[in-house]
């Protein structure tokens, strides 16, 4: 069978937008490929492995895939996107981390929630990712934002223009949505 | 889980209405409604709690989150501000003339493109500032003339230029352009952005034909056209940028964007007419802007460009521009099959004769398309096909080097280079050497023999190297041809057990080849009065063959006298001997099955195709554009399918998973062997396919009338490699006198993972087997050691413990080397190095040092290890010291003189400061050598990771994230090859201790093995 000709991400960010789903399918499909290739060599480079920057793998798949088209709505609504695929590309680098040493369990891959701020608390990504699948069987808008925020880097004013829905309301959603992940990774649970 | 759920909705509901109360005021809140439920109350508390942004350090505070946020506008931004150029450093004048700059729009090859303000009259123009290397005094006299003329182009398709001058703004005189300030976007972008569909886009493609054709009735071609050149305004109509500025600067659009960064040059070639590429400015016609015409509509309807030269270096790119054709739009786009494809076609035709005469006829055929007339372009016939292949092969072994040549020195001398004579030929010879060698590396990767073979011939004696050598091999390896005394008829059958091969020739024989020699060993003579001979089929099982009479007769031969009998059917064809050669399949007026004895039935209806499964109980059948699989014991129609096409070869593979079909119309299709879906449709070939064959590995091979014979990956739906046979003398069929189809090739599976094709009076063998990877890490490889004899090569892996020690010349693994509890290496990356004497090897990473003795594969606990293992030991450790877990490794020469260290994509080459005293050298480190590089190697497009200098340290071998090792000129940085086949970053790199040999360890798990011997010196050194 022929290859669909591969189309370029700015037609698919506009086809997605117009509601394609095909588009969104292709797109997301597109972004887990690349993050999780630039994943395995990003983390090879670094050479001791555990550390995983999401933000940075974010910004390299932009630039590889969109470095090009620079207007800031279409930028976001890519980093949205991306975020879905970015937690199953930390999932399964994890994972397979944790087959790596099958006989030692589980291991333990620190998530740096950003670049600049090593004051943040070391997190094992797979107790988030834990932690946000419960969430998500709770309530999945509320999971929704936190990938939105956390893996895509959005701001609550754009996670509320992605999820149609009003900036009090994704205020709300993401008070209640952090503290109950805060109280869930926290060490005494 | 609904419970969950529920319970989940009320805290979350609670939160929102207390959460922005404080004090008494929220406890009563919290009272009100939690009631009675003092666990719900207290689980609220402690949300409240932890949800309150207090301290930074809690995870996802808003303060991380922010600065996080700014850490991706920063990364993104920065990037794509890096990409257009530092702008910020660029010194903005004033003014230009009588134009007063108001900002900066662009830079790219030729020069600057301000904002400004013209000061009479008054109105916004753009100013174009030339670089000042386009103002000798001839070039400013020309630009004079070019201007007057272009003054004078006033159409609402083209941008108009208002004047043109020089000023000086202290770097020479600089000519610039004052022209109209076009406010739209590229139009690309425009078509994008309104998302037109393809008649609109094409109606705009002709309006900007219309302009195009006023400017050549006016004598201007433009040259340079492509999608950032023609702007698009709000109201739709679009305007050329640049028309004629090309001519003005210089005779050749190339030597202008020679100046430009890689990059964009590449981007630029991929817009010129072939005849751009090596004819000078002044012969060039109104043509050339046809064919940028075509490049802008192929590239408007298809969103990508009729041929790709993304990534390749300058010399591959204007290879590949001369070399291919261009892609077919109805190809990419389906729906553009037909006139779309016919016209975009001729306008991007090579040949002038054939391509639109004017830009005025191609847009009266656009609009003929969209007033659903007939087209005056026609689709090129097979034969022109054929000719056209035929006609390039020849000429590019001649002319590719010297189009190169003359390229390059167009650039040198553009450059303005002070260099006397003598250095500037000495240049130019290194850059032929350069460009032959980087011509060459892309041939044989898509083993393109006869190309390579003349690059190789082409490259200058006096510089050959390492890479020369490597190439070289490469060929001798894919280059081994059989003889044959006459034209190959039938496809040729393998004996394994008897190492044979048989095949009828044209000469009326049936000749046997040994496999191992690949010498003809024996001829049987066959009547041909009495044998049609292409209808002979052998079988060698039972040394037996079939065939048709001169007069429709069904013949049994005996494949050693080649005596027959004839059975009682006649108009018989397409005879298929089953997998055991018990059975034979024929078709007359039904499909029939022959065991020896009698016959039976197994399709009412003739097929002119047919194969047997490889365990023989099924049989699939094709004519025309039906394909019908059978139950051979039963006779039963399992399942029959139509295809597009018309078949003209079946096989199917060697697993019983697929059956391959050749078509008429040059697709190579794989079916499933049960459902005879499509699983891939493999394009590729330009002309009728012949014949299709497997491999024993799955590989499948395909012959076709284009003269080349395709290798793919049917998974990968690509080819991995072309073999252009080169055929072009007719063949008559000695039989009926009728001409035999050009380059008729008949491919068949060796009994190896290789193929082989019988083209006209030469037999190919096509050896498929990759370059020698050594596999069996299970993760990524990282670093590489060579014992002193060149025979063994030792390799850690991230975070193994175990060192593996290979056998060079049996490509295989020797000895697996497991540290103990007592000794263990635990580092991500062990450092490994062999004894000077071969026999024990040593390892260190983490707490412990391993010591081994490789044959017992015993660790020696109780013995030092002595001082001159130490010796090349420390080296490695005092680089893993200095450089731990930062940078990657460095690289010393063997002189100890050189320094070699990795900084991000390039590496810097630095002179050592101190004398060397030579006796120390091992023990070098990087603060020996001056911190000011004498050069630095620039290509990679990714982190370098290691670094190489070859043992007579003329060669540097690199490798890093971009997954290619690159070889360099150590003396003067230049680039000279790069290897692809890693398909992750590269970490650790070798160099054997003769020179010949590279080994490469990569994230991918392999080791690759990169031999500049050739077949025959490995051999006598007993290399596999």
């Amino acid at each position: 069978m022929n290859q669909p000709p591969e189309s370029p991400i700015t037609i698919l960010l506009h086809d997605a937008r117009q509601g394609d789903a095909g588009a969104v399918e292709a797109l997301l499909e597109k972004a887990y490929a690349e993050l999780g290739a630039i994943a395995r060599i990003h983390l090879a480079g670094e050479r001791n492995g555990h550390t995983l920057q999401p933000t940075a793998l974010v910004h390299e798949v932009w630039l590889k895939l969109a470095g090009s088209f620079s207007q800031v709505s279409d930028r976001t609504h890519f980093f949205a996107l991306a975020s879905r695929s970015m937690r199953r590309v930390l999932t399964d680098h994890a994972r397979a981390r944790g087959r790596e040493k099958r006989a030692g369990g589980r291991v333990r891959v620190t998530f740096c929630t950003n670049l600049v701020a090593p004051d943040n608390p070391p997190v094992d990504y797979l107790d988030l990712e834990d932690a946000l699948s419960r969430l998500e069987s709770l309530n999945e808008r509320h999971a929704r934002v936190v990938e939105l925020r956390v893996l895509g880097g959005l701001t609550i004013a754009e996670t509320a223009v992605e999820l149609a829905v009003s900036h009090a309301t994704i205020e709300r959603d993401w008070f209640t949505a952090r503290a109950w992940l805060r109280l869930q990774l926290s060490p005494e649970q | 889980m609904s419970d969950e759920r529920e319970r989940y909705a009320r805290i979350h509901e609670i939160l929102s209405s207390v959460e922005e109360l404080t004090g008494e005021e929220r406890n009563q809140q919290l009272a009100a409604q939690c009631g009675d439920d003092p666990a719900l109350r207290k689980q609220i508390e402690k949300l409240l709690e932890a949800g309150a942004d207090g301290a930074t350090k809690d995870l996802f505070s808003d303060g991380s989150m922010a600065r996080s946020r700014q850490a991706i506008e920063r990364a993104v931004d920065g990037a794509v501000e890096n990409e257009l150029g530092d702008a910020t450093s660029t010194w903005l004048p004033d003014h230009i003339g009588g134009y007063d700059i108001v900002r900066q729009i662009g830079q790219g090859g030729m020069g600057i493109v301000y904002e400004a303000m013209q000061q009479f009259p008054r109105r916004s123009v753009a100013i174009k500032l030339l670089h000042p290397i386009h103002a000798t005094a001839n070039r400013l006299r020309r630009f004079r003339r070019e201007a007057e003329l272009l003054g004078r182009l006033q159409h609402p398709g083209i941008a108009q230029i208002f004047a043109a001058s020089t000023y000086d703004i202290g770097r020479g005189p600089q000519p610039f352009f004052a022209m109209e300030l076009v406010v739209g976007v590229d139009i690309r972008t425009y078509c994008e952005r309104n998302g037109l569909g393809h008649r609109a886009r094409i109606a705009l493609l002709a309006t900007v034909a219309d302009a195009v054709q006023y400017a050549h009735d006016r004598g201007v071609i433009h040259r340079d056209l492509k999608p950032d050149n023609v702007l698009v305004n709000e109201f739709g109509q679009p305007r050329i940028l640049d028309f004629g500025v090309a001519r003005t600067t210089d005779g050749t659009v190339s030597a202008s964007t020679l100046l430009t960064e890689q990059g964009q040059l590449i981007g630029t070639l991929a817009y010129m007419a072939p005849e751009q590429l090596h004819q000078s400015g002044d012969a060039l016609t109104e043509q050339v802007d046809v064919y940028g015409l075509g490049v802008l509509g192929f590239e408007l309807l298809t969103n990508r460009l009729p041929r790709n030269v993304d990534g390749l270096p300058t010399a591959e790119a204007m290879k590949r521009l001369t070399d291919t054709d261009v892609e077919r739009a109805g190809i990419v786009d389906p729906s553009l099959a037909g006139d779309v494809e016919t016209m975009l076609g001729k306008a991007l035709e090579s040949s002038l004769d054939r391509r639109y005469a004017s830009a005025a006829d191609f847009a009266s055929d656009l609009r003929r398309f969209l007033g659903s007339q007939p087209i005056q372009a026609r689709p090129p016939s097979r034969v022109y096909l054929v000719r056209k292949f035929a006609r390039r092969n020849r000429a590019l072994v001649g002319g590719v080097a010297a189009t190169l040549l003359a390229a390059i020195a167009g650039a040198i001398i553009a450059l303005g280079y002070a260099h006397d004579a003598t250095h500037r030929a000495e240049e130019l010879e290194r850059l032929l050497y350069r460009s032959a060698i980087g011509a060459a590396g892309s041939s044989i990767h898509m083993r393109d023999l006869v190309m390579a073979e003349a690059h190789l011939d082409a490259v200058p004696a006096v510089h050959r190297g390492w890479e020369y050598d490597y190439l070289r091999a490469c060929l001798v390896q894919h280059a081994e041809e059989w003889e044959a005394p006459a034209t190959v008829l039938t496809e040729p059958l393998f004996d394994r057990e008897r190492g044979q091969m048989f095949a009828v020739m044209a000469d009326a024989s049936i000749g046997t080849w040994q496999i191992d020699s690949g010498r003809l060993v024996r001829t049987v003579r066959l009547d041909p009065s009495e044998i049609v001979l292409s209808t002979v089929r052998l079988n060698v099982a039972t040394r037996r063959f079939a065939a048709r009479s001169q007069e429709g007769e069904f013949l049994i031969g005996d494949l050693d006298t080649g005596e027959t009998r004839a059975l009682p059917f006649r108009e018989v064809m397409s005879f298929t001997w089953s997998p055991s050669g018990e059975q034979l399949l024929f078709g007359s007026d039904k499909m029939r099955i022959w065991n020896g004895v009698d016959c039976r039935i197994l399709s009412e209806k003739p097929y002119a195709y047919a194969a047997w499964s490889p365990t023989g109980d099924r049989v699939v059948l094709a004519n025309t554009n039906v394909i019908a699989l059978h139950d051979a014991a039963t006779g039963a129609l399992l399942r029959t399918v139509t295809i597009d096409d018309t078949c003209q070869s079946v096989a199917f593979s060697p697993d019983g998973q697929s059956i391959a079909v050749g078509c008429f119309y040059r697709s190579v299709l794989e079916l499933d062997a049960d459902s005879l879906a499509i699983k891939a449709d493999l394009a590729g070939h330009e002309d009728i396919v012949w014949q299709v064959a497997w491999t024993e590995g799955g590989r499948l091979i395909s012959a076709s009338n284009d003269l080349s014979v395709r290798v793919w990956q049917p998974s990968a739906g690509l080819a991995d490699a072309v073999f252009m046979a080169g055929v072009q003398q007719q063949s008559w069929s000695p039989a009926s006198g009728e001409p035999l189809p050009l380059g008729m090739a008949k491919a068949a599976a060796l009994p190896f993972d290789s193929g082989i094709v019988a083209v006209g009076d030469r037999i190919l063998v096509l050896p498929i087997a990759d370059p020698t990877v050594l596999k069996g890490h299970n993760t990524y490889v990282y670093r590489l050691a060579f014992s002193p004899d060149g025979s063994m090569l030792a390799s850690s892996a991230f975070q193994q413990s175990e060192v593996r020690v290979w056998d060079v010349h049996q490509g295989k693994l020797y000895r697996r080397l497991a540290s103990t509890a007592s000794t263990p290496i635990t580092a991500d990356a062990p450092v490994i190095a062999f004894s000077a004497d071969g026999r024990r090897l040593v390892a260190s990473g983490g707490a412990g040092v391993a010591n081994w003795d490789i044959e017992s594969r015993a660790i020696v606990p109780n013995r030092s290890v002595s001082e001159d293992e130490q010796e090349a030991f420390y080296e490695e450790l005092g680089q893993r010291r200095s450089d731990l877990f930062t940078t990657a490794g460095y690289a010393v020469s063997q002189d100890g003189q050189w320094c070699a260290i990795p900084r991000g994509a390039e590496v810097q080459i630095c002179r050592r400061t101190t004398a060397a005293s030579g006796e120390h050298q091992q023990t070098l480190h990087r603060g020996q050598f001056e911190d000011r590089p004498e050069f630095s190697l620039v290509g990679h497009v990714g982190t370098v990771y290691c670094v190489a200098f070859s043992p007579d340290g003329s060669r540097i071998a690199t490798g890093g994230n971009d997954t290619t090792v690159t070889i360099w000129d150590a003396q003067t940085g230049e680039r000279l090859l790069v290897l692809h086949g890693h398909e992750l970053y590269v970490m650790g790199l070798a160099w054997s201790p003769d020179g010949r040999l590279l080994a490469s360890a990569s994230g991918d798990t392999t080791i690759r093995l990169w031999d500049s011997l050739t077949l025959q010196e490995r051999r006598a050194i007993g290399r596999r």
